[in-house]
């Protein structure tokens, strides 16, 4: 017979645990507030939304785009707060490999001592005695626990769920908003219903956690806050001053990585993408970069309308260009390439039969919408231009002057986007000309914009003039391989 | 796949007569190609702006505007109009 105590690895599980799940469910709420809006399906259509979380309204006679929609919300409740989407992505993705890491060890520790007798119920006894429960909370009277163990019914049954299915519910949720995911598994979206199902059930499952946090924290006050932290701080009931004021120093503790957390990435953003992105990037190229996209969605589900992020160069030039339907655009390749050249719109569609591909869009701000794309695969011009050996990323240049441009964006200066050489020959890599069948829009990219399927959509730079093959990014822009990268402090790779 | 249409989407066809207003318009103000300075001009499309871009007035056009000089290094040009003053 298993006794069902306190060891002390489940103890510091715990502890860690808590702080893990602070720090995504305030680094989720950070995600939330770029698109304060929840939908249904794949489709993120403007008033469709089943929740919203703003009160902005958008112009109905001037182009806007989901960067005007985003929210600013309160340090206090989001990490690290006031706009900062890409400081809260690489909170949430580093704590979700340390939650992950925890959880598995978690279920191995439970399941190789006997622990899990204390959440997972082998009677069906437990629904009626949980119903008994009820009644006695609301009654306000502690029920009995379970004979010879430490929980009574109904915690025993909540544990179970919050431990077998919330927190793996979470991940796989999660999972379905990888593009990378999405691109190679579309029948796991589907799965979930649709891309932004699956981000309403994510959100569903944040509610979930604070709903059980606060129960259970008014639960440990009823039965006895210092006696239950005894047990979970020291393994035994001993001095009870003790076990709370070692309670309120953990709790302190917890709040001041918070602080520090909140700190840093307000104060030195940089370090914290370069740190924080060290770790999460060599798990994201392991585990997602494999991931080549096989989407082929059916022509109902093209979205009747695709949402856009960025608004089109405000140059006469770009103008005068795109009046006479970019007939004098023209495309310069070059950098590390044995024969570099200028194409225009006619060159590029003579570069062999047009690829059409409808695919699902991630964009960095958790909407999405499904289109069809037109084009040239990018593999054709890579065999045109020939890299030279050393060639091992592409700089996109756009004719987007974002602080001219674009008054929602932080920061300033050309467009670019550089892409790994490895993206550049898989099959659904595209340079797109047209849209459902159309000249690309011009709030889309006109006249040419990147494809690229398994990437969130900030990496498909739109209104490009120039390519380049490098050997090396650090010496363009700010180093950090684009300027969503360099200016608000996105990872370079973004398969999620 | 869907049928390609090779319109571009936020170009706005215009009739003779609209067309000949333009012109009218252009030599009212003694407009000039940038790159040869000739006067004489063929008129294309419209591009409405007033949508499209926050710095624009509302019923902002940009006009396709093609000079006739065989000369002229670069002949595509435009002109900016309001809607009232061609529609």
């Amino acid at each position: 017979m298993v006794v069902l105590d306190y060891p002390a690895w489940l103890r510091i599980e715990h502890w860690v645990n808590v702080l893990f799940l602070t720090l995504l469910i305030r680094s989720g709420i950070e995600i939330v507030a770029t698109h304060p809006k929840l939908y249904r399906g794949n489709d993120s259509r403007p008033g469709t939304e089943w929740a919203r979380f703003t009160r902005k309204t958008m112009p109905t006679d001037k182009l806007y785009d989901t960067l005007d929609e985003e929210e600013s919300y309160s340090s206090l409740v989001s990490l690290p707060g006031h706009k900062n989407l890409g400081m809260g992505r690489h909170w949430h993705f580093v704590t979700v490999i340390g939650w992950i890491l925890t959880g598995i060890a978690y279920y191995i520790l439970l399941f190789a001592t006997g622990q899990w007798h204390r959440y997972l119920p082998y009677s069906w006894s437990i629904f009626p005695e949980t119903w008994n429960d009820i009644l006695t909370y609301l009654s306000f009277k502690l029920p009995p626990l379970l004979p010879g163990e430490p929980l009574d019914a109904i915690q025993k049954l909540t544990y179970a769920g919050v431990i077998f299915l919330l927190a793996p519910f979470q991940i796989l949720t999660g999972a379905a908003q990888s593009p990378a995911v999405e691109a190679r598994f579309p029948w796991y979206v589907r799965l979930w219903g649709g891309r932004q199902s699956a981000r309403s059930l994510h959100f569903l499952g944040l509610l979930a956690f604070l709903g059980f946090i606060a129960v259970h924290l008014t639960m440990v006050g009823l039965w006895g806050w210092p006696q239950l932290n005894a047990l979970m701080i020291f393994g035994h009931v001993g001095h009870l001053g003790w076990a709370l004021a070692a309670s309120l120093a953990i709790v302190a503790a917890i709040v001041v990585v918070h602080i520090a957390a909140t700190v840093w990435s307000l104060k030195s953003p940089r370090s914290v993408q370069r740190a924080l992105g060290f770790v999460i990037n060599h798990g994201r190229l392991v585990a997602l970069r494999p991931m080549v996209s096989r989407q082929r969605y059916p022509q109902s589900a093209l979205s009747p309308e695709h949402r856009v992020n960025g608004k089109p160069p405000d140059s006469d030039d770009y103008k005068v260009m795109a009046v006479h339907h970019f007939v004098d655009w023209t495309l310069h390749v070059g950098g590390l390439v044995e024969y570099p050249m200028t194409l225009t719109l006619a060159d590029l569609r003579a570069l062999g039969d047009k690829q059409t591909q409808r695919v699902l869009h991630n964009c960095v701000q958790g909407w999405s919408s499904v289109g069809e794309w037109g084009g040239v695969p990018f593999r054709n011009l890579v065999e045109l231009v020939k890299p030279l050996p050393q060639a091992r990323h592409i700089c996109f240049l756009t004719m987007q002057d974002t602080g001219r441009d674009e008054p929602s964006a932080e920061g300033a200066g050309q467009f670019y986007e550089v892409l790994d050489m490895s993206l550049a020959r898989h099959p659904q890599c595209l340079l797109a000309y047209e849209m459902n069948g159309a000249p690309l829009p011009i709030e889309h990219g006109a006249p040419l914009r990147l494809r690229i399927e398994n990437q969130v959509g900030f990496k498909m730079a739109k209104w490009i003039s120039q390519i380049e093959f490098i050997s090396d990014y650090h010496a363009i822009g700010q180093g950090m391989g684009g300027w969503r990268e360099d200016n608000v402090y996105y990872d370079k790779d973004v398969e999620v | 796949m869907i049928a390609t249409n090779t319109r571009r989407p936020e170009i706005t066809m215009l009739t003779e007569g609209q067309k000949s207003r333009i012109l009218n318009e252009v030599r009212r103000k003694a407009g000039t190609c940038p790159a040869c300075g000739g006067r004489e001009f063929i008129v294309g499309d419209a591009l409405y702006l007033g949508f499209l871009y926050v710095s624009e007035n509302l019923d902002a056009y940009m006009i396709a505007l093609t000079c006739t000089n065989p000369g002229c290094p670069a002949p595509r040009t435009g002109t900016r109009l309001p809607g009232s003053q061609f529609l």
